[in-house]
């Protein structure tokens, strides 16, 4: 009864603080103050269960072990959850359990140092924490029931047996599996536990070492033979020594770092870990292998199973490649080692599989190396029965994608009417070096290259990989994240950049685990300022931030925070912040460090705001401005600044050619491309176009605008009703309702404009159409209009085109879209929108489909390929197949009424309307399961409670690329996620 | 003789009843049971005029039953945005929609308050009543109305905040008239006046007193009525936003009714009708609601439509103390109702879903209380006396309702036999 009473106190004060306007929220636990949340129980081994519903980060406690009958109200949170929307942490170790069925037994977690986390849902369908302690690192301890319960059961295994079936001396990892492997002829089902163990008497990797399958026996969990019929209780052993891990010699497996993972898509268990090869030439190794779940009989009558490993990849595949393949190695000579630590599954919006793998063979940093190779699902095939004891099912896959081939899609011939769409798949394994996955692949290097810092943990939702990282040798620590690129096929063809999307909330604190949220894209962090010393569990969260010490001001003074400095200077009843800006810091035009700045415009009537969101500190390590924003803020109502003062973050400006404009639509960054790094800061709207003039020197803006000089904004051309200004190279991009033009950008130093006109609506089918948004990069240019998407014709450069004629336009089809185009998003390898066909693999751009006039909206989204060393063709840009039918290709998601704005950061995708009819605006996040053939009803999607119901319009969401928050820009100011 | 013989069959059909438009409003309807002639002994033929005229302007009552302007009863504000929804995506409409309103309505871009001033110069019916011994009687009414709408005025609520807001001005609001003549081909916003008759409706009857030899009770009157109303009156102007129709907008319509008259002495009568009207299916090229949000001045399309109509229902309980010799006061109290109404689009280009949704087919009420001032010459003249006039005059004040118009009328009546 108590125990009910304390968790409703907490849930009403949990509820307090969610309402406080507050955006991280430090959940609270013991904390001796509330910017902490545990005191005297530092947290360390954790999991994430990113539920679509409703995640929860589990915790566990790495202060030494509380000595038992010690009543100090820790003990409780030896094994600790953060839930997702409490604004507080459950304990989740009570101290009397019922154990293994007997009542009222001493719980053997209470108070223990855990030293390994993982979930595990056993007969009874709802995922709990399992543990093992550092006391009792033979025994394996699983939460049956959920925090709060009472009697709270607890099973467990103990005396867990090696690979010889001698007692392990301790688990090193574990991951828990849902077996569901179901065809029209076998039935495979089951929950087990696979732990990585180590021998008796050894380290993990000696011989002895393995994998114990453990199951739910009863009122307890017991462990599975590894040989079936044997009568002895072992692992499954992985030492050096197994075919599956030696390439020729027996390698060595070495203790660090050892990994397992469930993927629940292939219904694999993959295991990672570091690997030494014999020292002879054409001695090899890989440091991943893979294991599938074999019954010995078949239901209804699977008693006796086992898990068989196999190769990931055969050693074949890597034969001449030494150390250039992901997942393995081999000798030229000499021990070399592969390092891998971490292996993760991917399951790709367009279907895909892919394993993402941290580690390297040394040529890149091991600990900051993330790739992505594909790996076979031929579940998705509904004629193939034989695939759950395939050893070929879930191992990587020839990255030769070859549609219809290799990479194939499915339907099912059961229902001849419409052959419904069944799912994606690589099914040609990676047999031969030509296939394997190289570490200098654009497709493999997830992030484009290393990771910004030491990598702490990982996590990937759909198409994103996060990785929780160390201050590097550029960038402060924080958690970054990659988005996949697609390509025409639905492959991965690349990564976008790493971009950082938390930050610790105290200087000098690094994040050392992260839980994805997928139902609004919050984000579980766990933050201290060694790895011994996490204190503070936080989670991100839609709001104003007030006080985080972020963007919402210092925790004392949320006046002088990014979000209220802002928000004060735009007038909620002429529309507010109607536009925002983000231009990270390889922007083209600003300084290189250790000089480097990022910044934000924000736009609105007659108004302009331009914020530096993150800097180089003096040690050129880029770094997220946070806090105080206040510094020699300067507020000019004449159209022109000063030149910034000492420390300046803030530059607010009205008056002048902004009175002309009026309502502001877009802001650039463009660069006079003759001269070095010169600068301007270019703004466009109603009433025309205006430049910040004279623009910065050579070197490129500065941190804290720190060499821009006394400017004013000046009108320039005569346009009327700017929609969008673009800049890619030596020119910029001007986009109005009925004319989209070029201008060189040097121009800009002058008086007068000479633009060649690309686009007008004459160049469209029929009359009365007109524009909504473009995208410009190398040749290729994107106009969205009311009468569909276009693009640059075959042969045509839009660099260089002198007419509409010169352009050759030509239609995008969108298969079912509602005709109207109105917003485009262009992901790149560079993280700059005018990079999406650039560099070797180009980029990919979502398509906003919307009709005003039906009151529907569908995203597409479109493969483009590089075009700065080759013409434009037929086959540079691609709609991306997304399908629910054979034969007929459909939009990625179907919105199911008109939205203004659709965005998507891989794992999250959104969905806004500015109070449509009169009512609160829509800002919605789409189902976590939306993907290729996934029906979204529209009651599905989630409304993001940001507390924008008393705004009426809603600008486009971005995030802010210094400190990785997103950005919500409404009339009644901006709301963020962070 | 045989077309005098269809005629009167035509006539025979109806039983004499009230009649009243489609039109939300509660001006007099011909044939309202509050103006049937008393009937005397030799009266075999009976002329009513009816005329009223309006004694304040008419205001609206919103669908929440909120007094309002006569032109914000269904809506507030009028939405030009949602004018331009549910065309073809290619259409002008729909790309003008489109260029104005990426960014979504923001509660007032595009939308206007609309005012008017509606007139009832004057309405009233012509009817005339043959009456036979065994209490059959024959009706005919024309009604008559000359109403207008003037000083309307569409004030733009637009902001000039942003782009949309901007290009909204540009191309659709600051020119609106003209925009919507030539995007609604032809609609006209302005003021509209029209006079005309109403549909001719004749009705057959059957009436029978019976005396009772009760305390109070001492005489029962019961009637019953069938009739039909022709489609002469004046239509809605398809092409003027604001026009009314006189009669049923062009649809044939059955009324039914049966009533009951009590005497209580010579002290007063009080009673009770009920009357039903069931207007038919009719086709013809209406104005149609594209698109669910759109407002009700504002439909562009026109477009070949049939009308399937709810069931009309009016309610009439009255008690009138005798003052003396043919004078006494009616106290009435009206209630109108009428049901919901449904469209279909009559081709594939259009959804019949769609011009569903339009409010000014749900269903409209109105309540009045009737003070009426009569007299009957005939108890002060001889029975044989040819002219013997029933002379009212009369005063109906609206009370409620929703989604109708209301005006407070002042008018008079008189019924001559012969």
């Amino acid at each position: 009864m108590v125990h009910k009473l304390t968790r409703l106190v907490l849930i009403f004060f949990a509820l307090l603080v969610s309402s406080c306007g507050h955006a991280t929220i430090t959940l609270q636990a013991n904390g001796a103050t509330r910017a902490i949340t545990f005191s005297g129980n530092n947290v360390s081994a954790h999991i994430a269960d990113s539920n679509d519903m409703s995640s929860s980060l589990y915790l566990g406690r790495n202060d030494p072990t509380i000595v038992a009958g010690t009543n100090d109200g820790l003990a409780q949170y030896a094994i600790s959850q953060a839930r997702e929307g409490l604004g507080f942490i459950l304990p989740c170790a009570p101290t009397t359990v019922r154990l293994n069925g007997l009542e009222k037994q001493p719980n053997p977690l209470s108070g223990q140092k855990i030293a390994v986390l993982g979930l595990f849902s056993g007969a009874y369908g709802t995922k709990n924490p399992f543990a093992v302690t550092q006391d009792s690192p033979q025994n394996l301890y699983w939460n049956v029931s959920t925090s709060g319960l009472d009697p709270f059961d607890v099973f467990s295994v103990t005396n867990i047996a090696d690979a010889n079936g001698a007692v392990t001396s301790g688990v090193v990892a574990a991951t828990g599996a849902s077996i569901f492997e179901v065809t029209s002829t076998t039935q495979i089902r089951g929950n087990f536990i696979f732990a990585a163990v180590k021998p008796n008497g050894a380290v993990f990797g000696a011989a002895g070492s393995g994998i114990a399958m453990i199951g739910q026996n009863g009122n307890s969990l017991a462990q599975a033979a590894a040989i079936v019929g044997d009568g002895v209780e072992k692992s499954v052993p992985l030492d050096g020594t197994q075919s599956y891990v030696k390439i020729v010699t027996n390698a060595t497996v070495q203790q660090t770092t050892p990994d397992v993972y469930f993927d629940p898509i292939t219904q694999r268990v993959y295991s990672a870990f570091t690997v030494a090869t014999a020292a002879g030439a054409g001695d090899g190794a890989r440091g991943i292998v893979m294991g599938y779940f074999n019954p010995i009989t078949i239901i209804p009558n699977t008693v006796l199973s086992k898990l068989v490993l196999t190769d990931f990849a055969p050693a074949t595949a890597y034969a001449g490649l030494v150390a250039t393949a992901v997942g393995g190695l081999v000798s030229a000579g000499g021990v070399v080692t592969g390092t891998y630590s971490k292996f993760c599954s991917m399951y790709t919006s367009t279907g895909l599989t892919y394993g993402a793998i941290v580690g390297s063979n040394g040529a890149t940093p091991a600990n900051q190396t993330v790739s992505a190779v594909p790996t076979i699902n031929k579940s998705v095939d509904p004629t193939n029965t034989t695939w759950p004891t395939d050893p070929t099912q879930g191992a990587m896959a020839s990255k030769i994608v070859n549609p219809g081939t290799n990479l194939k899609t499915f339907f099912n011939s059961q229902f001849p009417l419409y052959y419904p769409y069944m799912g994606r798949g690589f099914q040609v394994p990676a047999t031969t070096p030509a296939d394997m996955p190289l570490f200098t692949d654009d497709a493999v290097k997830v992030g484009g290259g290393i990771a910004p810092g030491v990598i702490r943990d990982i996590q990937v939702n759909k198409d994103t990989v996060f990785v929780a990282v160390d201050a590097g040798a550029a960038n402060a620590a924080g958690v970054f994240a990659s988005q996949a690129l697609f390509d025409g096929s639905a492959a991965i063809k690349g990564w976008t950049p790493w971009q950082r999307v938390a930050t610790p909330t105290t200087t000098g604190n690094t994040i050392y685990g992260i839980g994805y949220q997928p139902q609004v894209g919050r984000l579980f962090t766990m933050e201290g300022a060694t790895a011994n010393t996490i204190d503070t569990v936080l989670t991100t969260t839609w709001n104003t931030a007030d006080n985080d010490g972020l963007l919402g001001g210092t925790t004392t003074n949320a006046q002088v925070g990014f979000v209220e400095l802002i928000d004060t200077q735009f007038s909620e009843g002429q529309g507010g912040i109607q536009a925002a800006f983000d231009f990270p810091n390889n922007t083209l035009g600003f300084a290189a460090a250790p000089n480097r700045l990022s910044a934000m415009i924000f736009t609105g009537y007659k108004q302009v705001v331009i914020a530096q969101t993150g800097a180089d500190t003096g040690g050129g390590i880029f770094t997220p401005t946070v806090g105080d924003f206040s510094t020699n803020m300067q507020i000019s109502t004449n159209g022109a600044v000063t030149a910034p003062g000492a420390g300046a973050l803030i530059l607010s400006i009205t008056g002048g050619a902004l009175d002309t404009i009026g309502a502001i639509t877009s802001a650039a960054v463009v660069r006079d491309n003759v001269i070095g790094n010169v600068g301007y800061f270019v703004v466009g709207g109603v009433g025309g176009l205006a430049v910040l003039k004279p623009g910065w020197p050579v070197v490129g803006l500065q941190k804290n605008f720190a060499n821009l000089p006394a400017s004013a904004f000046t009108l320039i051309g005569s346009y009327k009703n700017v929609r969008k200004i673009w800049s890619d190279d030596t020119n910029f991009y001007v986009l109005t309702n009925d004319t989209f033009d070029r201008i060189p950008a040097t121009q800009l130093a002058g008086a007068t404009l000479t633009p060649v006109t690309l686009a007008t609506p004459a160049i469209l089918p029929q009359q009365y159409g007109q524009f909504s948004d473009v995208a410009v990069s190398a040749k290729v240019a994107l106009l969205a209009t009311s009468q569909g998407l276009f693009r640059t014709g075959d042969g045509a450069n839009a660099s260089t085109a002198v007419s509409p004629a010169a352009m050759a336009w030509t239609a995008v089809t969108l298969p079912e879209s509602q005709v109207a185009v109105t917003r485009l998003q262009p992901l790149s390898t560079t993280g700059l929108p005018e990079g999406f066909s650039k560099n070797p693999v180009g980029g990919t751009v979502y398509v906003l489909a919307g009709s005003v006039n039906y009151d529907l909206a569908s995203l597409y989204r479109i493969a483009v390929a590089s075009t700065e060393a080759v013409a434009v063709t037929a086959a540079t840009v691609q709609v991306i197949p997304d399908y629910f039918v054979q034969g007929t290709t459909s939009a990625f998601a179907a919105l199911g009424a008109y939205r203004n704005y659709a965005t998507t950061f891989g794992a999250l995708v959104t969905a806004s309307e500015s109070s449509p009819d009169g009512s609160s605006p829509i800002f919605e996040a789409l189902p976590p399961i939306l993907r290729t053939g996934v029906f979204i009803a529209q009651n599905r999607n989630v409304q993001i409670q940001a507390g924008i119901s008393i705004a009426i319009t809603i600008g486009n969401l971005l995030r802010n690329s210094g400190i990785g928050s997103l950005i919500l820009p409404t009339n009644t100011g901006m709301r963020v996620l962070e | 003789m045989l077309k005098k013989q269809i005629v009167l069959g035509i006539c025979l059909l109806g039983l004499v009843t009230s009649s009243k438009a489609i039109t939300p409003f509660n001006i007099i309807r011909p044939f309202d049971p509050n103006f049937f002639p008393t009937y005397w002994k030799n009266q075999t033929r009976q002329f009513t005029p009816i005329l009223s005229f309006g004694a304040s302007n008419p205001h609206g009552r919103s669908v929440e039953g909120d007094t309002v302007n006569v032109l914000q009863v269904l809506f507030p504000t009028q939405d030009a945005l949602a004018m331009l929804k549910g065309f073809a995506p290619t259409s002008q409409q729909a790309q003008l929609g489109q260029l104005i309103n990426i960014n979504g309505d923001d509660g007032v871009r595009g939308h206007f308050k609309v005012t008017g001033d509606l007139k009832v110069l004057f309405s009233g019916s012509l009817i005339g009543r043959w009456n036979w011994e065994n209490g059959v009687w024959l009706g005919m009414a024309l009604p008559l109305a000359s109403l207008k709408v003037k000083n309307v005025s569409w004030v733009d609520q637009t902001k000039n905040a942003t782009l949309d807001d901007a290009l909204t001005h540009q191309y659709l609001t600051d020119n609106f008239a003209a925009n919507v003549a030539q995007l609604g081909n032809g609609l006209s916003i302005g003021d509209w006046s029209k006079a005309g008759v109403g549909d001719f409706t004749t009705y057959v009857g059957w009436r029978k007193s019976f005396l009772q030899e009760k305390k109070w009770l001492k005489e029962a009157i019961v009637n019953v009525r069938l009739g039909v109303q022709f489609p002469t009156g004046v239509r809605k102007d398809e092409d003027v936003a604001v026009s009314l129709a006189f009669g049923n907008d062009g649809a044939y319509t059955v009324p039914f009714a049966a009533g009951l008259d009590l005497r209580f002495r010579k002290i007063f009568w009080a009673g009770i009708d009920l009357t039903f009207m069931k207007m038919f299916n009719h086709i013809r090229d209406r104005r149609i609601q594209t698109n669910a949000t759109q407002t009700d001045l504002l439909a562009l399309q026109k477009t070949r439509a049939r009308k399937e109509y709810g069931l009309t229902q009016m309610f009439n309980l009255y008690a009138e103390p005798i003052i003396g010799k043919g004078l006494s006061v009616r106290f009435a109290y009206e209630h109108f109702k009428h049901g919901d109404d449904k469209i279909a689009v009559m081709s594939n280009d259009y959804s019949t879903l769609a011009a569903n949704t339009a409010a000014i087919l749900n269903e409209w009420t109105t309540h009045d209380i009737l003070i009426q001032l009569k007299y009957d010459s005939a108890h002060q003249k001889a029975e044989n006396n040819r002219f013997r006039p029933q002379l009212s005059i009369f005063g109906k004040m609206p009370f409620n309702g929703k989604s109708s118009y209301q005006v407070s009328l002042i008018g008079a009546s008189a019924t001559f036999s012969f």
